[in-house]
């Protein structure tokens, strides 16, 4: 059972950092450093994949949303703000709105959560034994899961995945259509 | 359990900063947050309900292609809209407000 304890050391301090790096995402001032943040709420989402097993998943996480979507959003503030030497005013649209509907939701989705962890099956969690002997022992990870998503995805799930990828095609095209010919220049 | 609280929390910090904020680029990065939250749901129910398939994380994955394009259009709307008005701060861009 000592590679239990080290899965939940591992997510424990996963789920800190996530949720910490979350605030300050959505308190901070300077919306540049706001942007990094979010890179490092990304980075821990994947080490929380990892940590369930999903190694693909995890890689793809890393590469689009920290790798891509953070560039995309610091370019998006690089050319959108004077960035240097200047902090525009980001907070008090409503804080306490903002506050209570989060609460709302928290209360809701708990309530459910309680609810619905009664009916689940006695052997709930139990799947961590395997995953925490790969974090103890992470000499030889298991590629089966890799190879399982992508049969997966080219066999099952071969027509969304094709829709998935006219939608990145149609997306980007739509994106510089957006960005380039907006003000009439 | 521990994977549903988690992502109820991260979900809560994204609406917080959705409600919020004034920046649009700022409202985009709170839906990160909760797409992020919404994926971390799909792979822990999976994983602990049926233990045997892939099915969250192939969800998960289309989620991200899906997120992926949402913040494509999303920021070439807001440089459009920055080249349009000059500003980005969803209080001031109120044309369309009836």
């Amino acid at each position: 059972m000592n590679g239990g304890a080290v899965w939940w050391v591992f997510f424990y301090a996963l789920s800190a950092f996530t949720l910490f790096n979350a605030l300050l995402v959505v308190t901070g001032k300077n919306l540049f450093k706001c942007a990094l943040h979010l890179m490092l709420v990304f980075l821990g989402v994947a080490g929380l994949f990892l940590l369930q097993g999903a190694f693909l998943l995890a890689g793809v996480q890393t590469l689009i949303y920290t790798g891509g979507v953070t560039t995309l959003i610091l370019f998006a503030i690089m050319l959108s703000e004077e960035v240097v030497g200047r902090q525009r005013q980001l907070v008090s649209r409503g804080v306490s709105i903002g506050i209570s509907a989060a609460i709302c939701f928290l209360g809701i989705a708990l309530t459910i959560f309680g609810t619905a962890v009664a009916q689940l099956p006695e052997n709930y969690g139990v799947h961590i034994a395997p995953v925490a002997q790969f974090v103890a022992e992470a000499s030889h990870l298991p590629m089966g899961n890799v190879r399982a998503v992508g049969v997966a995805l080219l066999t099952q799930f071969l027509v969304p995945f094709e829709f998935a990828s006219v939608l990145l095609v149609v997306a980007v095209i739509g994106a510089i259509v957006i960005a380039r010919l907006a003000g009439g220049k | 359990m521990h994977y549903l609280v988690l992502s109820a929390l991260l979900f809560s910090i994204g609406i917080y900063g959705v409600l919020t904020r004034r920046n649009a680029i700022a409202i985009l990065m709170g839906i990160e947050l909760m797409l992020n939250a919404v994926n971390l749901n799909f792979v822990a129910v999976c994983a602990s309900l049926t233990p045997n398939q892939i099915t969250g994380q192939i969800f998960a994955a289309f989620v991200i292609v899906v997120a992926a394009a949402e913040a494509c259009i999303g920021f070439a709307l807001i440089i459009a809209i920055y080249r349009n008005f000059a500003k980005v701060n969803v209080d001031d861009i109120n044309i369309m407000r009836w």
